[in-house]
Parts: structure tokens; C-alpha cells; sequence
């Protein structure tokens, strides 16, 4: 064969190419087959677009798990225990070997019964007498001779009095205050305390009371209170 | 080549109708083409189909002066993709020739022939020969560039080529003789 045979061979060829095949080629089965890559770039969106779903799920739910480490907390605040720090001149049995020698008066509470006493605050005569037994329901470490029911409420001109008639009574008489619980209008907050020591005067208790209140409100934000004792 | 540089631009924006336009316009050579090297009908429609996927994913980055120049560049898509198939199944090994050929006018035979009596000719050759004579004689491709499309070298090519005629020139005889 020679250069010339080439040429025409492919000449030849050529004039073929836009004749349907002699096969059972069906091109519109091709076709289809062209055209599926489509739908599997459609489905490689889907797919990138369910996953960046669930990576933002799971980004939400453990964001605020991240943000521990820097300090802030974003969940709810427990109060878990309440201290007060009494000055060395207090009168008690139990003194701490701290350098400064104050007496640790630990005041236990039910966190969680506070935020349920909180909710109740002023809304009616029941909730409120509902709220006063939530508080009375709070787990104390009482002793026969030392157990002081502390009732702190908001209005500090008329309540503290009350609440100091209330420091000053025994455990027994707390049904009686119950009863009473319905006629104030104000929010009441209450804390149950464990003292070490029965010999505090109910001015002194009153006066802590005063104290912790305030302490309550404004540092709201730390897990343990440390209230001082005024004598 | 204004309305084929239409369907092109169509093919690139991803227009379902511009790219079965597309294929409706080129599918018949390119399966001849893809068919001539496969000899089989499976292959060339794999071959085919993968190729098409190629083009239309490929389009934006050409730019066409001719419609001959878009052929030669989809010609050539759909052969390597063929070559792709063919790469593990081609063994280049040595036919015996069964008739001696001297002094036989093969040219003359070829040109009393038709189209599809060449291709069937051409069809008829083991599958290594068919590779190397599609690509040299029919498609235009060099020995280097051959030697470089499936992994072998130029002398084979070569060697590969000059029995592929030699082949072809006993099967011309033969059909001469009957």
C-alpha cells in the first residue's frame, strides 16, 4: 500500500462517518447515560448540603460546651450554698483556724426550690403561701438547738420587721407564719439557715438578714455567697 | 457556525436542550469513530457516553474558530476515550501471513471498492494492527504520538503499522481472487 491508498482509505472512512451505524445502537439509551452525571452532581449537593446541616447541628449543640474554658457561663446559675462570714468578735462554739479568724456559718439551700419560690413571687395569696412551703420543703441540716428560719423579703421598711419577728421565733412556729405569708403583696424570697449557734440576737440575725439580701441581689452571678455578719 | 457556536454557549450554561442538540448533532460520528476502534457495541457506548460527559464539561474552556476544529477536538475526546478502554486489551503480537503478497496491486484492489467495504476490511484486522492503522492511516496521528497514547514505543508502532498493511493487502487479495 501506498501514500495514495492511505488518502483514499481515508476518504473512504470519512464519507462514512455521518451514515447510521450498521448496529442496534439506540442513542437516545446514550443519551441517558449522559445526561445521569446531572443528577448525580445534584445529588453531591444534596449530600454537601445535609452534611453542613448536621455540622451546624452539632456545632449548636455542643457551642456552648466550647465556651467554658473562657470563663463565661451561659446556662442557668444553681446556688448551691450560701456562706456567711461572721467577724471573730461573734460569740461561737465553732471557730475556723482561717487567718482571719471569722466564723463560717454555713446557710444550705435548695437551689432549685428557690427558682421555683422566685416564680411564685406575688402573684396571688396562693402562690405565695405555695412559695413559703416551697421554702419550707428546702433540705436543712437542722439541729435541735441551733436550726434559725430566715424569711428575706423584698420590701425592706415593713418586711424586715416582720422578718425579724420570724428570725427570732423557733422551727414550731413557722406553720403560724405560713399563715400569714398571704397577706403580704410583696415578692418573698425565702432561705432556709443552719447556724452553728443559738446565742445570736435577733437584731444580729436581723441585720444579717439585711445583709444577705443585699449580697443576693447583687452578686447573683457567683455560685457561692459570702455574706458578712454584722453584729 | 453561528447557531453551533449558539448551542455551544447553550451546552456551557448547563441548558439541558441546548447540550441534546449538542449530541443529536455529533452522536452519530463519534459513535462510528468510538465504534471503529471498540468493535463492540458495550465499549462504544461506554466510550461514547463518557466522552460526551467530557465535552460538555470541557466546553467553556475552548474556543472554536470552525466547525471542523470542534470536530477534530470532539474526534479526538471520543479516541482517547476509546484508547482508554482498549489500553488493557490490546496485545501487540505478530499474525502470520498466510498468502505471500508480492506483486500484488492492492491499490488498484482498494479502489474498486466501497466505503463500507473498506471499513469492513478495516474492521477485520486483530484488534492491535486496527489500533495503530485507525490512528496513523485514518486519523492522522505520528508514531511518537501513538507510541505515547498507548505506552509503547515508536518502533513498535511502526512495525505494528507495516503488518497491518501488509495484513490488509492479503485480505485485498484475497477478495480480488474470488
Amino acid at each position: 500500500m501506498n501514500p495514495l491508498s492511505d488518502k483514499y482509505i481515508r476518504e473512504q472512512i470519512a464519507s462514512l462517518d455521518h451514515i447510521s451505524p450498521p448496529t442496534n445502537w439506540n442513542a437516545e439509551n446514550t443519551w441517558h447515560r449522559v445526561a445521569g452525571p446531572k443528577i448525580w452532581y445534584k445529588r453531591k449537593v444534596y449530600k454537601a448540603a445535609s452534611l453542613a446541616v448536621i455540622l451546624l447541628f452539632l456545632l449548636t449543640f455542643f457551642w456552648p460546651y466550647t465556651n467554658e474554658p473562657t470563663g463565661k457561663h451561659t446556662g442557668p446559675i444553681y446556688l448551691t450554698e450560701i456562706e456567711i462570714i461572721a467577724p471573730p468578735s461573734t460569740p461561737t462554739r465553732n471557730k475556723l483556724s482561717t487567718p482571719t479568724n471569722k466564723e463560717v456559718v454555713s446557710i444550705l439551700t435548695d437551689t432549685v426550690q428557690m427558682q421555683e419560690v422566685n416564680t411564685f413571687l406575688g402573684t396571688s395569696k396562693e402562690e405565695a403561701a405555695s412559695a413559703h412551703e416551697l421554702a419550707h420543703t428546702a433540705p436543712v441540716k437542722e439541729k435541735h438547738d441551733t436550726a434559725v428560719k430566715l424569711i428575706i423579703e423584698s420590701d425592706s421598711t415593713s418586711h424586715s420587721q416582720l422578718a425579724q419577728k420570724r428570725a427570732s421565733d423557733s422551727t414550731s412556729s413557722l406553720r403560724e407564719k405560713k399563715e400569714e405569708i398571704p397577706r403580704m403583696s410583696s415578692p418573698v424570697i425565702s432561705i432556709s439557715l443552719h447556724a452553728d449557734h443559738s446565742k445570736k440576737t435577733p437584731q444580729k440575725v436581723q441585720r444579717s438578714i439585711i445583709k444577705l439580701r443585699n449580697d443576693y441581689r447583687y452578686t447573683t452571678s457567683k455560685k457561692v455567697y459570702s455574706l458578712q455578719i454584722n453584729k | 457556525m453561528k447557531q453551533t457556536l449558539r448551542i455551544i454557549e447553550g451546552c456551557i450554561a448547563g441548558k439541558r436542550r441546548y447540550q441534546r442538540k449538542f449530541y443529536d448533532l455529533y452522536a452519530v460520528p463519534m459513535y462510528r469513530i468510538c465504534y471503529r476502534y471498540l468493535k463492540n457495541e458495550f465499549d462504544t457506548e461506554d466510550a461514547l457516553s463518557t466522552g460526551f460527559t467530557k465535552v460538555f464539561e470541557n466546553l467553556h474552556r475552548h474556543t472554536f474558530k470552525s466547525e471542523k476544529h470542534l470536530y477534530n477536538w470532539l474526534k479526538k475526546v471520543m479516541i482517547n476515550e476509546s484508547l482508554m478502554l482498549l489500553r488493557s486489551q490490546i496485545r501487540f503480537q505478530s499474525v502470520e501471513m498466510s498468502t505471500d503478497i508480492g506483486g500484488f496491486q492492492s491499490a488498484d484492489a482498494l479502489q474498486q471498492m466501497d466505503a463500507e467495504e473498506v471499513y469492513a476490511l478495516i474492521q477485520a484486522l486483530p484488534k492491535g494492527y486496527r489500533t495503530i492503522f485507525n490512528l496513523y492511516v485514518i486519523d492522522g496521528y505520528s508514531h511518537a504520538e501513538i507510541a505515547n497514547e498507548l505506552d509503547i514505543t515508536e518502533s513498535t508502532s511502526r512495525s505494528q503499522l507495516t503488518k497491518a498493511r501488509k495484513l490488509l493487502q492479503s485480505q485485498l487479495k484475497t477478495l480480488q481472487v474470488r
